[in-house]
């Protein structure tokens, strides 16, 4: 091989790995990604589809949550609509009633939520970001004249 | 004062770390290309390591070494081309203007949000402060002296009631509930609370006054348990043990399974129909401990939770208690009152008398308390004899 | 007095580094060693005012000074007194100041250390590095002051956010902060060099020391940042892909190529143009991952307080820095010649290799990061990049970096011997092999990936020794003699190979935990017994007790170990009184390299717990990995042939050889 060749085999080398970096970087944003949804994006939006996994941001609707052993039950609320979660585990710290939560799981056909994952802030002010827009866009924010 | 003097040196020191490098000037004397040269000696040294551990042949050596020779050979080059620039303003116009720039700025930039007259405020030093940690007289204090002039204050009466109870000082928090149920005339809570604190302050006794509250609370709100419980203690303090009992059955038939007053009610219900004659078994009185006594917190209704022996020993625990500190602080009027009440109202009347005395001695001088003192005594029965 | 005292030292720190961003700039352009030397005393003076700061704040949390505002807000008399100085820096106000200082200490250590720096590049480095100090104390002050004060003073504070009351926060933050902070001196070492117009091999002798001493700062404070988020959140994980660990590890990832390609640049005078670019990208990727944390962008665990304000601010400076640097970096960079040739397969092709994957990893991660926030800013969809994400990208990635790792040292300058290099590695390549048919012998369900990982994780852990096996000439020479010349390699040989190492151990540990661990959730009832990986684990009972400042529910177990021994494990569920908040303590178990870790969850109201139990196999050695490389930087550090004298001492050292030659 002569100098030339032996310096375009190098960069053909770098352009394959920057190649399929790049590859691996789309089919994982396709894929891999996932979609925050409020209860009326599913219910009435019709933006999931059953089997997708799915980010559910809400409040935990009062009087909701129903527990038997490590399985626990409880509706998330934008306070328009609502979807019953399903979630076996321990719940976080600053799980409560009323409170701001996001859940991640599949939404199966009767859009239940099968979670595994339940996320309250460590901070009991705290209402995640994704919720606090939703609930702002429906008028039913009231976070930010709290004395 | 003094932070400006602080200050003012601290200043200087700043000044100085820009003042004196240009004053001193500098002796170094050395070309960039003496670091170079350093770089390019470091580099040979670590090339006839290498040689030495067999981790560099002899003949890439020295072709690393003149590739070494070659930097220093090219940074020299480039040294010599690169000539100082010189004009613009003199070094001492540079000086002049940080002299100036740096106390001015620091100064104006401070005072923008600086306080400088503000003392640190540590708190165990802090005046306003007891440091033994009672600051909740001290937040009373300043409470009461906002009541003082804001009588209409309903949140204040509300918030420094409890704390007057907790306290010990009755008939304040009877005051306060009165300003907060005069403030808010269809709150039952407070009109019950204002209740409770008049039968804390006659030790127990549900007083006429206070049971006409709990009467027109009840026949207001007629499934209230608290005006009922009080209602039921009123109806057998006065003797009247079959209505008593029933009022009992029927505030305790209608309560729910976990009410926290529950053991305190089948207590007195217990009670009373002993003095009737009928023993009730109490249930799972150990219980009393984890569940909370009373329809209130307040001790009273802790003590009617437990047996009866368990509550003369917690009585006793605190009589005892506050003759300890009776002994450290002697100097107590109010402390001695209750000590002496608390003995009469045991029946340990020598115990009594005792204090009587001793409370004589540390009050020779008062002729008031002296006469008061006079006349509990002549109220106690004979010595040797008790009262049940 | 002493607080309003610490705040006109900010000031007095803010207009030091303003007349350093300056005046020895003038000086290195008019060739006036004066005024390049009053960089030399400002910037200790600078860091002396910002420590005299510092310890006034740290004065007023211990001793609850609640006129202060910020330790109104953070702190409380019934706080323990450890967390009373952690505190300071356990929120924006203080933790910025902390920021500041360890800025100032850097820029410090230079003009103190640095005497082997020509004095113009000092100059300009203490000058840049005055103007990003300069850009930050001016952000705490407009935006974040700490000192700002409250009248009437309150008499009790608002208390710590519990999560926050650990000793891991009292050494992580500024660990991280040392790291993340410290590449800024490799920044202003790059811009220096472009203001000067002279970048070549001495420059990157210069500057590894620095990059090297930052990485290792960085490595240990990120591996602290992962073990406290492991056992203080119970939630047993060790990593999250959160945007602020991201954003601390890209500039890891970063700045690890920086410390490799300055090593070409410094012996072939080759990618000079890649590595300035790299000291550039490394710290501005240090200050996007501040303005991400700060300015409340991204959501994240770890995020203090945020306040738009403030994220204008962190932007403008961003923007300022980091388009300014690059934009100087656009005229500077075609003026480069190239240097030194080399063929593929070389130390230096190695090396390329090296940058190559560990850049597009940072790169894959930086999208991964930054995604969410241009999804959002383009149609309004929210959506969450998360672990399958970096598995999918991130992962890959790796395992031809980790293949390459052993092979990489073992190749010499310019023309390297592939065959020779992968001799020496036989027993390297055997024992991974070993151990893969050992995990699959005595496995029944082990991943083929898992199995692939710990092969590779035995490659490199042993393939780092290679070449001191090799110098050692061992077994061909006698152990006592092999002994002898392992004690004379020189020692950035030990560190280079600790450091590979402890990828390889990582990566073990990441397996193990990955790939085998044990969990088990289930609600238990006094006296139940749980089997957890052999381990019997029986509920004893709920135990109420009573700290400083809080309450707890311990939840006791007593747990029998495989080999007949019983011990007891205590998690607990605490309420800190004043915030009313409740956090969940694990209790961890370590046997040799695993653990057992217990999280509980509610007690309910028949007695009954909810208990997450998990077995972690190896899952220390994830962090035993980092303390192997941050080991490994130390004694490079510690190397002499890492640092290189002043000129004073080389006139010395002349006269010594002469000495000698005349002896």
């Amino acid at each position: 091989m002569t100098r030339k060749q032996k310096r375009l085999a190098v960069i053909g080398g770098m352009g394959a790995v920057l190649l399929v970096a790049v590859l691996l970087v789309m089919t994982a944003l396709r894929d891999e990604i996932v979609f925050f949804y409020t209860p009326s994006d599913i219910i009435t939006g019709d933006k999931a589809n059953s089997g997708q996994r799915i980010r559910l941001g809400g409040l935990v609707k009062e009087g909701s949550i129903v527990r038997n052993g490590s399985e626990i039950g409880f509706t998330v609320t934008d306070t328009d609509q609502e979807i019953s979660v399903a979630y076996t585990g321990i719940l976080p710290d600053l799980f409560r009633e009323g409170q701001g939560v996001v859940t991640e799981g599949v939404i199966t056909p009767q859009n239940t939520l099968i979670a595994d994952t339940v996320l309250a802030k460590h901070d009991e002010n705290y209402v995640p970001k994704e919720v606090a827009d939703a609930l702002k866009e429906k008028g039913v924010w009231q976070g930010d004249n709290k004395p | 004062m003094i932070f400006w003097v602080i200050a003012t040196l601290l200043t200087i020191a700043a000044l100085a770390s820009v003042v004196i490098p240009i004053l001193k000037g500098s002796e170094s004397a050395f070309s960039s290309l003496d670091y170079d040269r350093e770089i390019y000696l470091a580099r040979i040294a670590e090339i006839d390591a290498d040689v030495a551990i067999g981790r560099m042949s002899e003949e890439a050596a020295a072709a690393a070494k003149a590739e070494e020779g070659r930097k220093l050979i090219a940074s020299s080059n480039s040294q010599q081309s690169s000539t100082s620039i010189n004009g613009g303003i003199s070094t001492k116009a540079i000086l002049l203007l940080v002299v100036l720039a740096i106390p001015a700025t620091a100064v104006l930039m401070y005072l923008d949000s600086g306080r400088p007259g503000f003392q640190d405020m540590a708190i165990a030093s802090r005046p306003d402060r007891d440091p033994a940690g009672q600051s909740i007289s001290q937040l009373l204090e300043r409470a009461e002296a906002r009541l003082a002039s804001h009588p209409d204050d309903l949140r204040g009466w509300a918030v420094v009631a409890p704390v007057y109870l907790r306290m010990g000082r009755v008939e304040d928090a009877i005051i306060a509930y009165r300003n907060a149920s005069r403030l808010d005339p269809e709150n039952n809570q407070f009109k019950v609370s204002l209740a409770e604190a008049m039968v804390v302050g006659a030790q127990g006794i549900v007083t006429e006054d206070a049971r006409k509250i709990f009467s027109e609370v009840a026949a207001e709100v007629p499934g209230d348990a608290q005006s009922r419980f009080y209602l039921a203690i009123a109806t057998s303090q006065e003797g009247n043990l079959e209505e008593a009992a029933k009022a009992w059955e029927s505030l305790i038939g209608d309560s729910p399974e976990n009410a926290p007053w529950l053991p305190a009610a089948k207590a007195q219900y217990a009670a009373v129909q002993k003095k009737r004659g009928i023993e009730v078994a109490l249930e799972n009185s150990d219980d009393s401990e984890t569940q909370t006594p009373g329809p209130t917190r307040e001790d009273i209704e802790a003590a009617s939770a437990l047996s009866t022996d368990e509550r003369q020993e917690m009585i006793r625990n605190m009589v005892s208690g506050l003759a300890d500190r009776l002994k450290e602080n002697p100097d107590d009027i109010e402390g001695w009152r209750r000590l002496i009440r608390s003995y009469t109202v045991l029946g340990d009347t020598d115990k009594a008398r005792e204090a009587i005395t001793n409370a004589r001695t540390n009050f020779a001088s008062n002729t008031e308390f002296l006469s008061e003192l006079e006349n509990i005594e002549n109220s106690l029965p004979a010595a040797g004899e008790t009262v049940q | 007095m002493t607080v309003e005292l610490g705040h006109y030292c900010l000031v007095l720190a803010l207009v030091l580094s303003l007349c350093q961003s300056v005046v020895p700039i003038i000086g290195s352009q008019r060739n006036d060693m004066r005024l390049m030397a009053t960089a030399d005393w400002t910037a200790p003076a600078t860091f002396l005012f910002l420590a005299l700061s510092f310890a006034a704040l740290v004065k007023a949390n211990v001793t609850s000074d609640f006129s202060v505002q910020n330790v109104w807000a953070n702190s409380h008399t019934l706080k323990p007194l450890l967390y009373k100085y952690t505190g300071v820096w356990g929120n924006h106000e203080g933790s910025m100041l902390l920021w500041v200082l360890i800025l100032a200490m850097f820029a410090a250590s230079v003009a103190v250390f640095g005497k082997n720096l020509p004095p113009a590049l000092r100059a300009n480095v203490l000058a840049v590095q005055a103007w990003i100090l300069a850009s930050f104390v001016l952000f705490i002050l407009v935006t974040s002051n700490p000192f700002i004060r409250l009248d009437p003073a309150p008499f009790e504070g608002q208390d710590l956010n519990p999560v926050l009351q650990d000793i891991g926060l009292a050494i992580h933050p500024p660990l991280l902060y040392l790291g993340y902070v410290g590449f800024s001196i490799t920044f202003s070492f790059a811009m220096a060099a472009m203001i000067s117009g002279r970048i070549d091999a001495a420059w990157a002798r210069w500057v590894r020391p620095w990059a090297l001493a930052a990485w290792v700062f960085l490595t240990a404070g990120i591996a602290m940042g992962s073990y406290w988020a492991y056992y203080e959140l119970g939630w047993g994980g060790y990593w999250f892909w959160d945007p602020v660990e991201n954003a601390s590890f890209i500039p890891w990832l970063t700045g690890t190529a920086l410390l490799h390609s300055a090593l070409v640049m410094e012996k072939r005078e080759a990618l000079k143009v890649w590595t300035i670019l790299l000291a550039l990208i490394t710290f501005s990727m240090s200050l996007l991952g501040t303005f991400l944390v700060r300015s409340g962008v991204l959501t994240s665990v770890h995020a203090f307080a945020t306040d738009p304000e403030r994220g204008v601010f962190i932007l403008a400076i961003l923007i300022l820095f980091i388009g300014g640097s690059l934009f100087l970096f656009a005229i500077r960079a075609p003026l480069l010649r190239t240097g030194g040739l080399f063929t593929p397969i070389s130390r230096e092709g190695a090396l390329v290799f090296n940058n190559l994957f560990l850049t597009t990893a940072a790169a894959t991660v930086l999208v991964g990061t930054l995604y969410p926030l241009v999804i959002e800013a383009v149609n309004g969809a929210k959506i969450s990049v998360g672990e399958p994400f970096f598995n999918l990208t991130f992962g890959p990635l790796m395992i031809p970096l980790l293949l390459a790792v052993p092979i990489g040292p073992l190749l010499s300058w310019k023309r390297g011997d592939l065959m020779g290099a992968l001799q020496r590695l036989y027993f390297a390549a055997g024992s991974a092999l070993f151990v893969m048919i050992l995990v699959l012998a005595f496995t029944t369900d082990a991943p083929v990936l898992a199995v692939l990982g710990i092969g590779i994780s035995v490659w490199v852990t042993l393939g780092a020794f290679a070449e001191i096996i090799t110098r050692s000439g061992f077994p061909k020479k006698s152990l006592p003699v092999a002994f002898k010349r392992v004690a004379g390699l020189p020692r950035s040989i030990w560190g280079s190979a600790l450091g590979h190492a402890g990828m390889g151990l990582t990566l073990l540990g990441i397996v193990g935990v990955g790939a085998f661990q044990h969990e088990i959730i289930t609600s238990v009832t006094p006296g139940q017994k749980v089997d957890v990986a052999g381990y019997s684990v029986q509920f004893d009972r709920v135990l109420p007790r009573k700290g400083s400042n809080y309450i707890e529910d311990v939840v006791l177990f007593n747990v029998t170990a495989p080999n007949g021994n019983t011990f007891q494990m205590q998690p607990s569920k605490r309420v800190y009184t004043t915030r009313r908040m409740p956090t969940t303590e694990a209790a961890i178990e370590t046997f040799w390299f695993s653990q057992l870790y217990i999280s509980p969850g509610d007690v309910a109201l028949d007695g009954s717990v909810t208990v997450r139990f998990w077995w972690k196999p190896l899952v220390t050695l994830i962090w035993l990995g980092p303390l192997s490389m941050v080991f490994g930087g130390l004694i490079s550090l510690s190397d002499r042939r890492l640092r290189i004298g002043a000129p004073t001492t080389a006139k010395a050292r002349r006269k010594e050889v002469e000495v000698k030659a005349s002896a």
